[in-house]
């Protein structure tokens, strides 16, 4: 018979941080206290690693949307929210 | 416009004061044409940007349909999302610079960020996965 083990409080404090943080941690905002809890973390939660995995592609995906014309930032900033959905 | 532009302060003032008419621009907007919630047919609003399928490498034809959803969903998010995705992400604005710009405290521009982004990466998930 399979025995079920819970997650742990840590377990359950730390998968909170991970995923109100991701987006700190990708951007290199953590302090290293911090980033060590996250690795930590997603070294043994599988869902949280995809999580951080997906978001970071998700980051690189919209930096490829940039166009190369740097000289130009504030019309395409707002040719961007001009935009209808 | 009250007020006119800013005089004698450099170009981050200028773009900074640029943007502010565009996100209130935004916002007007949105205000005029709340979302309706309804969905679109491809038929009704078909994707002309997505090149033929069948002329494209396989990997290739994925990454542009990924570009495309990615810009479907950033045009989709509500304006107070839109701002930080576009400033931060797509443009590159340091998240300080890019608070300053919206005129925002930097927390909640970055609480602001955190919901854009997670929205958009559910809203791509299906084609993240198609690409591992």
């Amino acid at each position: 018979m399979r025995r079920l083990v819970l997650p742990g409080p840590r377990f359950i404090r730390d998968h909170r941080f991970t995923g109100a943080h991701a987006s700190d941690y990708l951007d290199e905002e953590l302090g290293p206290a911090e980033r060590r809890r996250v690795e930590r973390h997603t070294s043994v939660c599988p869902k949280c690693r995809q999580a951080l995995e997906a978001l970071r592609r998700t980051l690189t995906a919209l930096r490829e949307l940039r166009s190369e014309r740097r000289d130009d930032v504030a019309a395409r900033v707002i040719a961007h929210l001009r935009r209808v959905p | 416009m009250r007020g006119g532009a800013p005089a004698g302060r450099g170009t981050f003032a200028f773009f900074t004061w640029l943007y502010r008419i565009g996100i209130n621009e935004a916002k007007r907007r949105a205000e005029r044409h709340p979302p309706s919630g309804q969905t679109v047919s491809m038929e009704e609003r078909p994707v002309h940007d997505t090149p033929d399928r069948i002329q494209a490498p396989p990997a290739q034809a994925e990454q542009l349909e990924l570009r495309a959803a990615l810009e479907r969903a950033v045009r989709a998010l509500p304006v107070e999302y839109r701002g930080p995705i576009i400033l931060r992400d797509v443009e590159g604005l340091s998240t300080t610079k890019a608070a300053a710009v919206e005129g925002s405290w930097r927390a909640a521009f970055k609480s602001r960020l955190h919901r854009g982004r997670m929205t958009l990466r559910k809203a791509i998930d299906s084609y993240l996965d198609v690409l591992e």
